[in-house]
């Protein structure tokens, strides 16, 4: 190979690699350390080992955070998952205005996290919001007050989120559908296999990929949580609707508590390092079986 | 015009050795055809000589230049790709004048370069389209145009006529045929089509995992080739191959037994070694209509009619050999037959190193 | 024909029945800022959120323009639209140009180290980025570009680097190799091949980059937040702030037309680009 340009080809990957071995692994490298240290405001060498880590987990502010988020993640994975899929069967079914259709569905997930926050915010508002709606109409037994309520509130943020991401899920499915041998109808159909059957049996396992690309998709933004959880509620009400993300900012920032913000932060890289790396293992080798 | 010469060249990936010691003269003007299955290491070899793939060792001289070490474009070589590699952003006068642009000649010299080869390879009327505008022979007629203009010592075409159709092909053949004899440049060639080879060459290179079976012309080729594998792998229909062992200046096979004599052989073979005696189709006739060589009895299994011929299929002994016969004739053809072998013509390997005698 | 299209039936009327109510369901929340932000405040109070407003006044639009607070200052969210314009356009530009450079020499070129640079580009994407913001701040101030524009627009660089990376080079890596070999028999090198070839091939990946950074970047909050700055707070952070700002009466039509403000670039973004919005996310979520 030319030598100039095999130079060049290395010349020009050194922004990335610089990116790479000092932000990406040169942070992380960091935040382990000081999440052994006894920092607080600023970062000392004091090494204490787990200390931290045994702070953290009897915080309840922190347990609060996890359980919510792994309610959360799972119940908006399985949601979002269903009604996506389900909404493009739907639209799959060679209705009137599709283009429209898709376009109301999937216009949330352009918008940002905040406005998500404050358009359901003001939509579940417990004075003046869907309450009292239902409040007028008649409901008075019906209490839409959740956003407020410690043991409700997290359904809040849950709907918010389905909202702003099952439009997604939808486009993803349906472009999987689409591509769908169509002979693979005609098949079924002189079987004789019913259609619902034919989803379950046929078309979804032939989506695997899609699932998996929405899957990806939607656990990513599960982990980085927070600037929903600022908008609609900013943890409230008390710490209801705390979540690990916006754990470690305020410790990082306002709290003056570094040690404990990147122990917070350490935990979370173990969590998906544990999920993601059997997933990419497994689709790395399942891509390896195919190129073989 | 310019020669060049491939000296103890090889090249591994990893521990598989994909060129082994090859050494190759191409002389100035020369249209060599680098013929071969795939991946028997000729695409790998053209790549070598373009500098496109780095080698393990040898010495790769063009021009009498050592340019063992140097990048592509100093090599004075334009090449024609399979997939014609044309870029698809660029029109087919930017494609034609992408290299002298980056060579920064002179505007004038440019145009100038690209009319010529536009001229020559009718292309003037298609200069400002996109190649994914034009045929599949446009597109092919431009890669090569785009070769032309760089006035280059050395052409190397790399499998360029596969992708096109069976008619296109011979089209095609026939024009780089006629402007190889108008300009007279010097090319290596690299194809998997034997025919393509046959027809093209000057010299045809035969290769067969990693190695130069056999480099001559193509009628030195077809007659006498220098192995078993170039014997099968150049002519269709196929030679016809016969095992046997040779005792007292006879072939024997089963139970028939061939006199050696007629065989041109370079020296004598020794008694029991075990041989193949290669007969082409067209060397094989019907005894009864005075076809000469050594008479053999056979019966007949099948005809394959194939227009300007026939191919019949016969059995001999525990062998099935074919015969090229006029169609007329093929057609009262039946049963027991005399079949006459030309021996004259025949080529004779030993069993074991599969070389010729 | 999957199924006979003329069966109008119970189910094809059910099926129509619940994509009308799930319609409604996704058009709820735009509705209600929509006609919330054009009410006045006693009517917010005293009326109905589904109702359309008596006397429409874009008062609330005003001045969630030009005059709304956070905090000491009541400059609207302007200055904060204004913030964003000025991190967006260098931040997508460079983080582009920085993502289809290493696309390009990964995929065409396999210098080395190549493999584990990808390797780490791909892992970064899975990871939460509270793990990297406490060192990269502190980097940053010992450069002096913590809260700053070039800062917040290096960080956007650096966070997007993943994704552009990878839709870039798996765009590249689908171009015939043949097409680089004649280049290089024509002499061009690295660089002139990735002007003069790559990158006019690359349009249809170049449009699907730019709607991922763009929408991405205007509705980053983290990252605005913490390297940007007071000074540079970009839209999305400002309208946080107006929103809960303290002071007074809470105005809901204004925070709502803030919302919308705020809102509004990524749909324009949503609306012009249709279904390349869609081909954006899923090539950026394709991995390895």
């Amino acid at each position: 190979m030319a030598i100039g340009s095999r130079l060049a080809a290395q010349t020009a990957l050194i922004p990335a690699m610089l990116i790479a071995l000092v932000v990406y692994c040169g942070s992380t490298g960091w935040t382990i350390w000081i999440s052994m240290t006894s920092s607080r405001m600023l970062p000392n060498n004091n090494f204490v080992g787990l200390r931290q880590y045994e702070i953290l987990f009897a915080n309840e502010r922190w347990q609060v955070s996890v359980q919510n988020l792994a309610l959360f993640g799972v119940l908006f994975i399985t949601l979002a998952l269903a009604l996506g899929f389900f909404l493009a069967v739907l639209i799959d079914q060679r209705v009137r205005a599709e283009d429209l259709l898709r376009s109301v569905f999937l216009y949330p997930f352009s918008m940002s996290f905040i406005v998500t926050g404050l358009a359901w915010r003001w939509l579940l508002d417990p004075t003046l919001g869907i309450a009292k709606i239902a409040h007028d109409i008649g409901f008075e037994g019906v209490q839409f007050d959740w956003l407020v309520r410690q043991d409700r509130v997290i359904y809040t943020l849950l709907a918010a989120a389905i909202w702003h991401a099952a439009g997604l899920v939808m486009a993803i499915m349906l472009s999987g559908l689409r591509g769908i041998d169509q002979e693979i109808w005609k098949a079924t159909r002189i079987d004789g296999i019913p259609a619902w059957r034919t989803y379950i049996f046929v078309v979804i396992p032939m989506l695997k990929g899609s699932f998996a690309t929405a899957t990806i998709l939607m656990a990513t933004s599960v982990v980085r949580l927070y600037d929903l959880s600022v908008a609609m509620t900013n943890g409230g009400p008390g710490i209801a609707s705390e979540v690990p993300a916006k754990f470690v900012m305020d410790n990082l920032f306002e709290r003056q508590n570094i040690g404990l913000a990147t122990a917070a932060a350490t935990s979370m890289l173990i969590t998906v390092v544990a999920v993601v790396a059997p997933l990419l293992y497994a689709q790395n080798r399942a891509a390896a079986r195919v190129a073989r | 015009m310019t020669g060049v010469s491939v000296s103890s060249l090889t090249k591994a990936y990893g521990a598989l050795r994909v060129l082994h010691d090859i050494d190759l003269d191409v002389q100035p003007g020369e249209f060599t055809v680098l013929l071969g299955p795939s991946g028997c290491g000729k695409s790998t070899l053209l790549s070598a000589i373009a500098g496109l793939d780095e080698i393990d060792g040898g010495t790769i001289t063009i021009a009498g230049e050592d340019v063992t070490e140097r990048e592509p474009s100093q090599r004075g070589i334009a090449m024609v790709f399979q997939s014609y590699a044309l870029y698809p952003t660029m029109t087919v006068r930017g494609n034609m004048s992408f290299g002298l642009r980056v060579k920064r000649l002179s505007a004038a010299e440019i145009a100038s370069r690209v009319a010529w080869a536009a001229d020559l390879l009718q292309l003037t009327a298609l200069l400002e389209r996109k190649p994914g505008q034009l045929s599949g022979g446009q597109r092919q007629r431009v890669a090569i145009g785009r070769a032309l203009v760089q006035r280059a010592r050395l052409f190397l075409f790399d499998e360029p006529l596969s992708n096109l159709d069976a008619k296109l092909r011979t089209e095609m053949r026939v024009e780089i045929k006629k402007l190889h004899k108008e300009l007279g440049m010097t090319i290596v060639y690299v194809t998997h089509d034997q025919i393509e080879a046959m027809t093209l060459a000057t010299r045809i290179a035969v290769m067969r995992g990693g190695k130069i079976e056999q480099y001559a012309a193509p009628d030195e080729l077809y007659e006498r080739p220098a192995t078993l594998f170039v014997a099968g792998f150049v002519g269709a229909p196929a030679m016809n191959f016969l095992p046997g062992i040779v005792r007292a200046g006879h072939v024997e096979i089963d139970s028939l037994s061939l006199p050696l004599d007629r065989v041109a052989v370079a020296g004598p073979v020794a008694d029991g070694t075990k041989v193949i005696l290669g007969v082409r189709p067209e060397h094989i006739g019907l005894a009864d209509d005075g076809a000469p060589g050594v008479v053999v009895e056979a019966a007949t299994d099948f005809l394959e009619p194939m227009g300007a011929d026939t191919l019949g299929w016969f059995s001999v002994g525990r062998h099935r050999i074919s015969a090229r016969l006029a169609p007329q004739r093929a057609r009262s053809v039946s049963g027991l037959v005399r079949l006459a072998l030309d021996l004259r013509h025949a080529s004779l390997f030993d069993a074991d190193s599969e070389c010729r005698y | 024909m999957r199924r006979n299209a003329k069966w109008l039936s119970a189910a094809r009327i059910g099926l129509y029945a619940f994509l009308v109510i799930s319609a409604a369901f996704f058009l709820l929340p735009l509705y209600v800022m929509l006609v919330t932000s054009l009410k006045g405040m006693p009517e917010i109070r005293e009326g109905n959120m589904l109702s359309l407003p008596h006397a429409p006044t874009v008062a609330a639009w005003v001045k969630a323009w030009s005059s709304a607070c956070t905090g000491l200052s009541c400059n609207g969210i302007q200055v904060g639209f204004l913030n964003s314009l000025k991190i967006l356009f260098p931040s997508v530009t460079m983080s582009i140009a920085v993502g289809a450079v290493t696309g390009y020499a990964l995929s065409l070129w396999r210098p080395r180290g190549a493999a584990w640079l990808f390797g780490i580009l791909m892992a970064v994407a899975f990871v939460p980025y509270q793990v990297f913001l406490f060192p990269l701040v502190r980097m940053f101030s010992y450069v002096g570009l913590n809260s700053s524009l070039p800062g917040i627009i290096v960080v956007h660089t650096i966070f997007g680097l993943p994704t552009m990376t990878l839709i870039f080079r798996n765009y590249f890596a689908g171009i015939p190799l043949e097409l680089i070999k004649a280049a290089r028999v024509d002499g061009a090198g690295f660089w002139r091949i990735f002007g003069a070839i790559m990158l006019p091939m690359a349009v249809p990946i170049i449009v699907v980059a730019i709607i991922l950074q763009v929408t991405g970047i205007w509705n980053d909050f983290i990252f605005g937040l913490v390297f940007a700055g007071r000074e540079n707070f970009p839209m999305t952070v400002q309208l946080n702030n107006i929103v809960n700002s303290t002071q007074g009466e809470r105005e809901y039509n204004v925070d709502m037309a803030a919302t919308i403000l705020t809102a509004l670039v990524p749909l324009g973004v949503y609306f012009i680009s249709g279904r390349w919005f869609v081909r954006g996310i899923a090539a950026g979520a394709v991995k390895g």
